[in-house]
C-alpha cells in the first residue's frame, strides 16, 4: 500500500532522495504501524518525536491504512 | 407607593444572590457568564472585578443587549454594597434575563475577601492615539488595552525568536517586559536579531535590547536581566510574570524553562526554530501536555543542530 510521509526541520534528510518540499510517497507493507515506517525511513529509534495521522495524534503502534499522511515533528530548541 | 425597604424585599423574592466565592468559582471553570458592574464610572476606575464590564445603572436597560446578547446567559450584577445591583437584577429580569444573579454584599465584600480587583489607570491623549487601531478591534477594545498594559511577559532570549516578539509586544503596549538574555552583541546577530544595531557589537544584548524597546513605547517598563537562566534562578525570576515566552537556544533551557513553568503554574509560549522551519506552541499547565510530555528526552547529540 502507499502512504504519504510528511516530515519536517532536521527530519527532512531522512526523505528518500529527489522528496520535494519535505514530503514523499512511500510504498509499504500492508498493517504497517507508524513506528514501522518511522523506522524504515531510517529516523533514530531514540529520537523522541511527535508523530500525527491524518492531522490527529497516534501512537508508535498504530496501524495504517493505504492512503494516510503520516507526519513526523522533531524536537526543536534552536531560537537564536 | 413602596418603601425603598419593600422594594428590594419585593426584588429579594425573584433574584437569587451568591457571595464572592460563589462568583469567583463560576469566573474560574470558565462557564458563560456576564459580570456587570452598575456603579458609576468613577466607582470603577476606582477598582472593579476584571471580568466584569462596566454599565451604570441609569444605562443598564438600553445597553444591556450589547453585552448580553443571549437572555439566557448567567448575569451577575454587583455595585458597591449589593442594593443598587438589587434593585437594577429585577429591572434585568423584568426585561426577560432568565438567569439575573445579584453578588451579595457587593464589591465592598468582593475586595474584603480578599479576592483580586484591578484599578483602572487613566489613559493619557497620546495613548489612547497610540492604542487607537486596537480600540477598533472587538477583541482588543479599551479593556483589553488596559489589561496588556497591566501584563507582564517574561522574554528568554533576545536573540532570533526573542528580539521580534519583544517589539511586538512592545508595540502593542504589554506594560512589563522582562528581558532575559546573558550575550552580548555579535556581528553575526545583525541580520536577524532586530533588536539591536551594528553600534551595538560588543554590548550586553539586554542593554541594546532595552534601548530599542523603550524607544519604540516609553509605556513599557522593561527590565533587563543580563544574565543566564539557570537552575538556581529560574523560580525566583519567573515568578513576577504572567506570561514565559521561551525563545532560548538550546535544549537544556528548554527543559528547565519547561519544568519551572509547569511548577510555577505559568503559560509558557515555546517558539523553536531551524532554518525556515519553526514551532510555536502554548504549554499551559494542567491543560494539555507540556513540553517534556512531547518530548521526553533532548535528542540524541549530533542529530538536531540548535
Amino acid at each position: 500500500m502507499r502512504v504519504e510521509v510528511r516530515l519536517f526541520a532536521t527530519l527532512v534528510s531522512f526523505l528518500p532522495p529527489d522528496s520535494r518540499e519535505g514530503a514523499a510517497i512511500l510504498e509499504v507493507p500492508d498493517h504497517s504501524t507508524v513506528s514501522d515506517v518511522v523506522r524504515r525511513l531510517g529516523i533514530p529509534a531514540d529520537l523522541d518525536r511527535v508523530t500525527l495521522v491524518n492531522g490527529l495524534d497516534s501512537r508508535p503502534d498504530d496501524t495504517l491504512r493505504s492512503g494516510d499522511v503520516l507526519t513526523v515533528f522533531p524536537p526543536l530548541a534552536g531560537g537564536r | 407607593m413602596k418603601t425603598l425597604k419593600e422594594m428590594l424585599a419585593e426584588a429579594r423574592q425573584v433574584i437569587p444572590e451568591e457571595g464572592p466565592a460563589d462568583l469567583q468559582r463560576r469566573l474560574a471553570s470558565g462557564e458563560p457568564v456576564t459580570v456587570i458592574d452598575v456603579r458609576d464610572p468613577d466607582e470603577f476606575r476606582d477598582g472593579h472585578i476584571e471580568a466584569a464590564s462596566n454599565i451604570s445603572r441609569g444605562f443598564l436597560e438600553f445597553r444591556v443587549a450589547s453585552a448580553v446578547p443571549d437572555p439566557k446567559t448567567p448575569v451577575v450584577l454587583y455595585c458597591q454594597t449589593g442594593l443598587r445591583s438589587m434593585l437594577a437584577a429585577k429591572a434585568l429580569h423584568e426585561l426577560g434575563y432568565e438567569k439575573v444573579i445579584n453578588l451579595q454584599g457587593g464589591y465592598q465584600k468582593w475586595a474584603q475577601s480578599g479576592l483580586p480587583t484591578v484599578k483602572e489607570a487613566t489613559l493619557s491623549t497620546d495613548q489612547i492615539q497610540r492604542y487607537s487601531r486596537h480600540f477598533l478591534l472587538n477583541q482588543v477594545g479599551d479593556k483589553g488595552q488596559r489589561r496588556l498594559l497591566r501584563g507582564k511577559v517574561l522574554l528568554i532570549g533576545a536573540g532570533g525568536l526573542g528580539s521580534p516578539t519583544a517589539l511586538y509586544l512592545a508595540a502593542a503596549g504589554v506594560g512589563t517586559l522582562g528581558l532575559m538574555d546573558g550575550d552580548v552583541v555579535d556581528i553575526t546577530n545583525l541580520q536577524r536579531q532586530v533588536l539591536h544595531t551594528t553600534a551595538d557589537i560588543g554590548k550586553p544584548k539586554v542593554e541594546s535590547g532595552t534601548r530599542t524597546l523603550k524607544a519604540l513605547n516609553p509605556d513599557v517598563n522593561v527590565i533587563p536581566l543580563p544574565t543566564r537562566i539557570t537552575v538556581d534562578n529560574v523560580m525566583d525570576v519567573i515568578k513576577d510574570y504572567d506570561l514565559v515566552v521561551d525563545g532560548s537556544d538550546n535544549f537544556e533551557t528548554r527543559y528547565l524553562v519547561n519544568d519551572a513553568c509547569y511548577l510555577a503554574g505559568k503559560r509558557n509560549v515555546h517558539g523553536s526554530i531551524f532554518q525556515f522551519e519553526g514551532m510555536a506552541t502554548v504549554f499551559a499547565p494542567n491543560e494539555g501536555p507540556c513540553y517534556r510530555c512531547l518530548y521526553p528526552t533532548p535528542p540524541p547529540p549530533g542529530l538536531v543542530p540548535s
